[in-house]
């Protein structure tokens, strides 16, 4: 890898873990009590790790971010908050991001199965 | 129309709140050719525009508090920038983005993520910059 990719990489786990704090925050407040002002920042926080990683080519953080991004839009259009339910299965795929970030700052990729996370986030999304 | 015999150097404000966004963006503008300033919300993004006259702004449409739609509105309203070409920075999947930057008075759009090559070309092309 040159040093400009490596730099890149610096830069985006140590932004990355900044907004990967940031959602899990109002992930957790929510937990206790959904409210629209966490619901907007762990859009916002989700949007940004969904942008960073697919510039990156980190494509399994890309994908989680992006689906916790997508059901926090889906409230919003909806006018709603999500119900406490939802924010459990939220929490586990920020779970699942958490190890996407330990992973790539081991091992250099974000290889690990997302598969179960996406389809029960997609069905969230899509019901 | 800005060519390799300008002395000035054409100045490129991008206006983020993502730091990694900023500097990968910022690092992909040959700084031979540009001068890039940087702004990380829009507020600031505002500021900068009114004092550096920028000769193009390349801005994240989403933003937490004044987000890239209303600060192209400011930018707009506002004698001393309404002229600057403004290209709006949107995320691939968000084609709604598309049509909005438009209405909302952008010159063009570039989506995330960033492709170095088009970028380039289409910062030059709004700036009419000779190939």
């Amino acid at each position: 890898m040159d040093t400009q990719t490596n730099e890149f990489i610096a830069i985006f786990l140590d932004e990355g873990k900044t907004r990967l704090s940031d959602l899990k925050n109002a992930v957790d407040n929510m937990t206790n009590s959904v409210t629209f002002s966490d619901s907007e920042k762990a859009r916002i926080a989700s949007h940004t790790i969904k942008g960073m990683s697919s510039q990156m080519g980190f494509n399994n953080i890309s994908e989680v971010s992006k689906r916790i991004e997508n059901f926090f839009i889906k409230y919003k259009m909806l006018g709603k908050l999500p119900d406490k339910e939802s924010i459990f299965f939220v929490k586990q795929s920020v779970d699942l991001l958490q190890n996407l970030f330990l992973k790539l700052e081991k091992d250099g990729n974000d290889s690990l199965d997302i598969s179960k996370v996406i389809e029960k986030m997609d069905e969230l999304i899509n019901q | 129309m800005f060519s390799i015999f300008s002395k000035k150097k054409p100045k490129v404000l991008i206006v983020d709140d993502d730091g990694f966004m900023r500097t990968v963006i910022s690092s992909y503008i040959p700084k031979d050719i540009f001068d890039v300033v940087v702004a990380k919300d829009g507020e600031e993004g505002l500021k900068i525009a009114e004092s550096e006259s920028p000769s193009i702004i390349l801005l994240d449409a989403n933003m937490p508090n004044k987000d890239g739609w209303e600060t192209l509105v400011d930018l707009k309203n506002n004698k001393k920038t309404n002229s600057i070409p403004v290209l709006m920075c949107t995320a691939v999947d968000d084609v709604n983005s598309l049509d909005r930057a438009f209405l909302a008075g952008a010159q063009g759009y570039i989506t995330k993520p960033v492709n170095k090559d088009l970028l380039l070309k289409k910062i030059k092309k709004t700036l009419n910059m000779e190939e």
